[in-house]
């Protein structure tokens, strides 16, 4: 086992007891903030070099939300630690109930490669304000980032707490035969069974943040250009190698020509006529993935964009248009620039046309009648929603992060990373004086003690007057 | 989906508990010898409980709840959408083998899914009772119950869920939540360990005693959260032993076999493995056992060695170890070497140690000064930790379990000015503005 070793000393360290005091937690916080200050320009150049990332996109992900994460935890954090006191009942009104926020122990971050500072970086926020240690495995295949973070974050964070170990499939498999008090991995499905069935043999709690294809309904009530800026904007960032990306567009065949040039205006507003040449596009972050998106290409046909440069790995901002639900790009998360666009013939089919596939981890829904938006709503399933835009309802630390079915189970964001590293710990405190009050549960058990036990015990309907 | 319906669910659920209250306590009483008020109290009480808290809260529970905004979203509607999750599967366990299956039934109807049921093969006349009874009062269409053994289970784990709520032993835990991995199902498993229960020199021990008897006996010590081994300084070993033989006297007479409130232990194979564990200790009360009936005399053994048999594995049966410490810290130290239990009991005067115990342990829930009564505070969330368990339920606790918190962000189509900033061509002064 080669990291038994590794984890062994951070569960000494754990043990040991020196995650837990508050100042600790919110030392190795600001730890953290000043390795996203100090190391920024680096992160900048790592992403650009793993997946041609600009500049401005990686300072809003990987730097402007995580240092936002950070703060509302360490604004919040002497609250969230804190014992939360419950309701008693007529019997307990002596004593003390409520709920302690207990670290699991020693937990493992698993990140992938499209957001690979954030997506590890915001767990561990949550992770160490809880007070747990913590391994991270960043993915291998943005090698740059990887080698920064390997070789700086220990110069900020304590390594006998916090260790990043590096490598690819067959590291993992390894790392995972160690008992964990807790995983939290970010990436496809298809590893998400993986993670969760080597976590089964340790009984191991998980948070899985997964994927799919995440459908985008444009009524034919909206405003086309508006619509058309949104969705290019949340589909192209990161060349569209984002897991909340809207992966494909379902509207009426009259929207579709309305959209058309709309969308030809956001891409070129955004890109200017070559796109190729704008700073502010990415690239696809390896041959194999390049390969994969190119042979998409070929679904529908291409309305905007299709040009490809395998050197560059380079795929403009592409829209296919009549595509069939049996082409290769809806069998698959696409996780590149091209958008589908899926021709039906009304609400109804749009949402039973969702309703038969994956629940995705992101559902968006465009009209200007919020009751078509409500009702996109209320009839369908997913992680999470947003109503006339893309992606930003993953930027409020307010709303839960997460997703379901196949595209994931847990959540997080804000306070909710920090109870995903928790135990919420039932505890009674009870007073050992009136043990007379105790007497109607013991035996000999006889009607009248029940009698009683019903009456202090019982919740009593509150009255018949509940108007729904 | 529609409120309305669940309640109706839930209210035909009351009516069956209230109409059917005889058949459920003769299956209760065949299964493990639970005499009425006995099984009144820790199983139909608590779901009674349970449904009027459910009913009640419904309303309030699966509201939208907003969220606080930021600059960005400051004229958007931003909020948490409570929705169900789909098909819930609940396993039940054979102890309290009518809670254990309608507790998380009531949490999964209230939060609006379908639900398959399995009763525990082991507790066979409460499973058949189950089976009969719920579909008479519950929607045949959305609630089924299916009754089998392990090559049953087995099959049904193989089918696609949307949750399994699964009580019974960290083995098939892990079972469960391997074939849970193979669909991404979320799993709620609710296992044991040993209960660990600390008493410091510093307290009032027949009062200690008193309540330490009364949750480690009930249900002949078939209680997952049972004070399943006693620690103690030496001194007052034997205090200990007195206060609960004089208790035992008290709560089942002289005659202990002929109490109608003493249980039997559920089967032969349970019987034979708790006497196994009596071997080679010192029996300082009880002992006594009669193979026939499953009966199993309220035991204590006295100076049990760490490394012995009946301190590996969860007792679950009216066999109680005392394990002598010279100190807190040793017992803390004890209780840390050995896996997260699902509760933990300490009793002291002293309100320090008592913090720095729970301070210094962890565990699913624990209860000072008294056992179990941590389980029917109704804000407090019920699970384990570590191998004791993973997630929670009870009360709203179940409705967050069994729901699907989908965050919602609805904007305006206008207003498209501050969007502006996010767009490219990016440039770093718009950045820092």
């Amino acid at each position: 086992n080669p990291y038994g070793g590794l984890v062994s000393h951070l569960r000494a360290s754990w043990l040991s007891g020196k995650t837990r005091p508050m100042e600790y937690r919110v030392a190795q916080l600001e730890a953290l903030g000043r390795f996203l200050d100090d190391k920024k320009q680096e992160i900048l150049e790592a992403t650009e070099l793993d997946m041609g990332k600009p500049s401005f996109e990686a300072f809003f992900s990987e730097i402007l939300l995580c240092k936002n994460e950070l703060n509302v935890t360490l604004n919040n954090l002497c609250n969230w630690m804190k014992d939360e006191h419950v309701d008693k009942n007529l019997v307990m009104q002596l004593d003390s109930a409520f709920i302690r926020k207990d670290p699991y122990g020693v937990v493992l971050i698993i990140a992938p490669w499209n957001y690979p500072i954030h997506l590890f970086l915001v767990p561990l926020i949550g992770a160490i304000a809880a007070g747990n240690c913590a391994i991270i495995k960043p993915s291998e295949i943005s090698k740059n980032t990887e080698r920064l973070v390997a070789e700086t974050l220990s110069c900020y964070l304590d390594s006998d707490c916090f260790a990043v170990v590096t490598g690819g499939v067959p590291e993992t498999t390894r790392l995972l035969e160690n008992k964990f008090d807790y995983i939290f991995f970010t990436g496809s499905p298809s590893v998400g069974r993986i993670v969760m069935t080597a976590a089964a043999k340790h009984l191991t709690p998980v948070t899985l943040e997964l994927g799919g294809k995440n459908p985008c309904y444009v009524s034919d009530t909206c405003d086309v250009t508006n619509v058309a800026r949104r969705v290019a904007w949340g589909r192209f960032f990161n060349a569209g190698q984002t897991c909340i990306a809207p992966d494909y567009l379902l509207c009426t065949i009259e929207m579709q020509e309305k959209l058309m040039p709309a969308l030809r205006e956001a891409i070129t507003e955004f890109f200017g006529p070559n796109p190729r040449e704008s700073p502010d596009f990415g690239r696809i972050v390896s041959d194999k993935q390049f390969r994969r998106l190119r042979a998409l290409l070929g679904s529908g046909r291409v309305a905007l964009g299709g040009q490809t440069d395998e050197a560059e790995r380079y795929i403009a901002p592409t829209v296919l248009a009549d595509v069939q639900p049996s082409d290769p790009a809806m069998q698959e998360e696409i996780f590149g620039p091209i958008l589908p666009i899926v021709v039906i013939a009304n609400m109804d089919e749009a949402i039973d046309f969702i309703n038969a596939r994956p629940r995705p981890l992101a559902l968006y829904a465009f009209s200007c009648d919020s009751k078509i938006v409500n009702q996109v709503l209320e009839r369908t399933s997913s992680g999470g929603f947003c109503g006339n835009d893309t992606l930003m309802h993953v930027t409020l630390t307010s709303l839960p992060f997460g997703g379901i079915g196949n595209s994931g189970l847990g959540k997080y964001h804000g306070k909710f990373t920090f109870d995903t590293f928790t135990h919420h710990r039932g505890c009674l405190h009870r007073n050992m004086g009136l043990e007379t009050l105790n007497s109607p549960r013991y035996p000999p058990y006889t009607q009248q003690k029940l009698g009683l036990l019903t009456t202090t015990f019982e919740v009593k309907r509150r009255g018949t007057c509940t108007l729904l | 989906r529609p409120l309305e319906f669940r309640i109706q669910q839930l209210k035909a659920l009351e009516r069956m508990v209230q109409e059917k209250e005889k058949e459920i306590l003769a299956a209760l009483k065949a299964d493990l010898n639970k005499s009425g008020p006995n099984a009144y109290s820790h199983e139909l009480l608590g779901v009674l409980r349970e449904l009027v808290r459910a009913v009640e809260n419904l309303p309030s529970w699966a509201a939208p709840h907003p969220v606080k905004k930021d600059l960005l979203t400051l004229r958007d509607e931003a909020y948490i959408h409570y929705e169900p999750l789909g098909v819930v599967l609940v396993i039940g366990a054979w102890n309290y083998p009518f809670l254990l299956i309608m507790q998380p039934l009531i949490g999964a109807i209230t939060a609006g899914n379908a639900v398959v049921v399995k009763p525990s093969e082991v507790s066979e006349n409460t499973a058949r009772v189950l089976a009969e009874l719920l579909p008479q009062y519950l929607d045949k269409d959305l609630y089924a119950v299916v009754t089998g053994g392990a090559p049953e289970t087995t099959e049904l784990l193989t089918q696609r869920f949307d949750h399994i709520l699964y009580t019974g032993n960290s083995r098939v835990g892990r079972i469960v939540m391997a074939a849970a991995a193979k669909h991404l199902t979320p799993v709620t498993l609710e296992l044991g360990g040993k209960s660990p229960c600390y008493i410091d020199r510093d307290c009032d021990l027949a009062v200690a005693c008193r309540r330490i008897t009364w949750g480690k006996y009930m249900n002949c010590g078939q209680t997952c959260i049972a004070p399943d081994y006693i620690l103690c300084h030496p001194s007052i070993q034997d205090k200990v032993v007195e206060n609960i033989k004089e208790t035992l006297k008290e709560f089942y007479g002289e005659d202990v076999k002929s109490s109608p409130d003493y249980g039997r232990i559920i089967n032969q194979r349970h019987f034979k493995r708790i006497l196994d564990l009596l071997e080679g200790q010192k029996i300082a009360f009880g002992g006594e056992t009669d193979e026939a009936s499953c009966f199993i005399a309220p035991t204590i053994l006295t100076d049990v060695s760490p490394e012995s048999k009946v301190m590996e594995e969860e007792i679950f049966g009216p066999v109680l170890p005392i394990v002598t410490v010279k100190s807190v810290e040793e017992a803390i130290e004890f209780i840390n070497l050995r896996e997260k239990p699902l509760a933990l009991y300490v009793f002291s005067n002293k309100k320090q140690l008592i913090t720095r115990v729970i301070a210094e342990t962890s565990s699913g829930g624990m209860t000072a000064n008294d056992v179990l009564m941590h389980a029917v505070v109704p804000g407090l969330p019920f699970g384990g930790v570590g191998q004791s368990g993973m997630g929670a339920y009870i009360g709203r606790y179940s409705f967050e379990t069994f729901s699907h918190r989908r965050s919602c962000l609805i904007r305006d189509l206008r207003w498209e000015v501050v969007n502006k900033l996010r767009y490219p061509p990016g440039s770093m002064e718009m950045m820092h503005l």
